[in-house]
């Protein structure tokens, strides 16, 4: 029997467009998340949470609570004391009756001042310019950012004295079951771990604390629960992208960039144990695995001469995990924004000047792509402006254009034109949607959503005031268009978030004359 | 525990509940509907909404006695048994949904909003502040529009 694959010839649904195989049941409401689940006599539970990020239980006090209505226990868990109820309502407002005692958590002294200085000091000096040079120099900081799923952490669990079965929904169920089976004491073959369906992940899911909490427990009550963070848990407990700062500089000469170097920090970013390891096992591990990933996934797309890029990470015990796209929603938007300012000192238009120094011709297809269709130039009125930027990562390559209207009390973008070369397309329809879902993850970044570290808390409590984009704050259009189209197929799921958040602060400098240096603008 | 009773998705159901729990709950943890879904408890993210006596609201933050005599619908109910409403199709159409957990909230606001406008401006879809993670808006936009087209 052959085992070569049929010639796309021959294909009869790669390439064609299908919505989600579920999405009826989507929008029936019938489409199960992981607290929908019937399971059996499954307890509704919650944890109180520390003052501060991972501080420690102490002591607590739980007889007014375990007097009230409805309550069936009081658990003290590594991470806070769970209240287990027969409804949420009942276990929620039990929490309020515990009195527990804190002790300190992991940085109770820091606050983001204390980080940024940290950052900024971790940045090696910068390689002078040579005479009869000129340079262009940067600094940009990006705040911590929550993944903030739509479904916050939830786990359903079931633990006997010799099986466990955990529903959850993760991104890395091996090591889900064997932390829960660590968690209960029992072996991993002995814990069934049900995959669920995710309400939103953007990188959280890789990790599952809600799952080992289910499974403590429920062993320790020998019931079956199903466990909620709150959403105040998710924001203020929750992992988050890592605050980062990096410094640039291009240097050129008679309209050439000579040398091109990007030194970045950031807080330490917890990669899990699947990415680390294989990392380790790669033969990168020093001096953190964060930086090793950061060299092998950082690739400047233009021809700049000689490209040096670093990253210094900075230990702190605050939780953080990949947020969709890794560093590149970052270092690569940074960059970005340098290039638009080295046109500017090149006097080239952003367009041209990327033209003439991205490396490929398939960047430039994409990049003509949307300077096209998006009608790159056109004449637009006082505070309203065009932004364009670039991304080429996991074998695809990204470049988006946007309108900007910073004319009102915050501003707006009103139009978004994306095009995408992604290789061999497989779902058109779903390439379209990673594409839009991205661009608002770079809107909101740019614009509007970040997290506030205070004396070791964050700050940011809800989506009232962790501000992610809401439909007033999408564009009224967003056209994406797929080019190229053969080969191999490239990654689309992160993508666009350095293309679009990029083009995002370049069409706000060009709208507002200012040169946009921290991120989110409106913090 | 008193006892309230109102008309969820066409039927006569009575619960007997403390006067303060939250209708969310009432709904998911009492009744066994799970559409309406527990996204922040203050209102803000709407992924609860539902229709009370047809206008869009946020279950999370009314109690059983709010509700008393009214009718309550949720996304399990929007179109009858088997079928689809206008605006369920037309999500189906744009393929919207991409994780989905805001989604049984969206559509609930937006057949609201097309009751009361049977065809939405850009400036009334703008007033539409449930959150999708996602960022599936500018579908979301188009769907509604292409469900004012055929209601």
């Amino acid at each position: 029997m052959s085992t070569n694959p049929k010639p796309s010839s021959e294909y009869r649904l790669i390439g064609s467009s299908t919505t989600r195989i579920d999405a009826r049941s989507i929008v029936t409401g019938a489409a199960k998340y992981a607290l929908d689940i019937d399971v059996a006599d499954a307890l509704p539970t919650v944890v109180i949470r520390p003052p501060t990020l991972r501080g420690k239980v102490k002591s607590y006090d739980a007889s007014a609570a375990l007097k009230m209505s409805g309550v069936v226990a009081v658990t003290e868990l590594p991470s806070g004391v769970a209240v287990t109820a027969k409804t949420f309502d009942q276990a929620l407002k039990a929490r309020a009756a515990v009195q527990v005692t804190w002790g300190s958590g992991t940085v109770d002294s820091v606050s983001d001042a204390d980080i940024k200085s940290r950052l900024a000091a971790a940045i090696p000096p910068m390689t002078p310019a040579p005479p009869l040079t000129q340079r262009v120099d940067a600094t940009f900081s990006f705040a911590f950012v929550n993944h903030a799923p739509m479904e916050v952490g939830s786990a359903v669990a079931d633990v006997g004295a010799d099986s466990a079965e955990v529903w959850v929904a993760s991104k890395s169920p091996t090591g889900a079951q064997s932390a829960v089976a660590d968690a209960v004491g029992l072996s991993a073959d002995q814990v069934t771990l049900h995959v669920v369906r995710a309400g939103g992940s953007f990188g959280r899911r890789i990790y599952y604390e809600p799952a080992v909490e289910a499974a403590r427990v429920s062993k320790a009550i020998g019931k079956p629960v199903k466990l909620m963070w709150t959403r105040n848990d998710d924001m203020r407990h929750g992992r988050v992208r890592p605050r980062s700062h990096h410094q640039l500089r291009a240097v050129h000469a008679a309209g050439e960039v000579l040398t091109y170097e990007h030194r970045a920090s950031c807080v330490e970013l917890d990669l899990g144990s699947g990415t680390g390891q294989a990392l380790v096992d790669a033969g990168y591990v020093s001096p953190t695995i964060g930086s090793a990933f950061f060299i092998l996934s950082q690739a400047c797309p233009y021809n700049f001469g000689v490209v040096t890029e670093s990253l210094n990470e900075v230990s702190y015990d605050i939780p953080t995990a990949a947020w969709r796209s890794v560093y590149s929603a970052q270092a690569r938007t940074a960059e970005e924004i340098l290039v638009d300012e080295i046109a500017k000192a090149l006097g080239t238009d952003p367009v041209a000047m990327r033209r003439k120094f991205l490396k490929t011709a398939d960047a430039r297809a994409v990049l003509d792509k949307v300077a096209t269709e998006g009608n790159w130039g056109r004449s637009m009125s006082s505070g309203t402006a065009q932004g364009v930027a670039l991304h080429a990562e996991y074998r695809s390559i990204a470049a988006c254009l946007v309108e900007i209207n910073c004319t009102g009390d915050k501003p707006r973008v009103t139009k978004a034109v994306m095009a995408l070369d992604v290789g061999r397309q497989v779902n058109p329809s779903g390439l379209r949607a990673q594409a839009i879902g991205s661009l608002m993850d770079g809107i909101s970044t740019v614009l509007l959503a970040g997290n506030h570290l205070d004396d070791g808390a964050f700050r940011e409590g809800s989506y009232s005031d962790f501000k992610y984009a809401r439909q007033a704050d999408a564009p009224l259009t967003c056209d994406v268009y797929l080019v190229g189209g053969s080969g191999k197929p490239g990654g689309v799921g992160e993508l666009c978030v350095p293309a679009a958040a990029g083009a995002v602060a370049n069409a706000y400098a060009r709208a507002t004359g200012d040169k946009p240096r921290t991120f989110p603008i409106n913090f | 525990m008193p006892s309230y009773a109102f008309k969820l998705n066409g039927k006569n159901v009575t619960v007997d509940v403390p006067a303060d729990m939250p209708l969310l709950w009432v709904l998911r943890d009492v009744l066994g509907v799970t559409g309406p879904k527990y996204g922040c408890g203050v209102g803000v993210c709407r992924a609860c909404t539902c229709h009370v006596n047809g206008n869009a609201v946020q279950v999370c933050m009314l109690t059983a006695g709010d509700v008393v005599g009214k009718k309550i619908t949720t996304i399990e109910g929007l179109a009858p048994e088997g079928g689809l409403h206008p605006v369920q199709q037309a999500w189906l159409d744009e393929d919207v949904a991409q994780c989905g957990f805001c989604q049984p909230g969206q559509i609930m606001q937006a057949a609201a909003l097309l009751q009361s406008k049977r065809s939405p401006s850009d400036a009334d879809i703008d007033q539409i502040m449930n959150v999708c993670r996602c960022g599936t808006y500018c579908r979301i936009r188009k769907a509604i529009k292409r469900a004012a087209s055929t209601m």
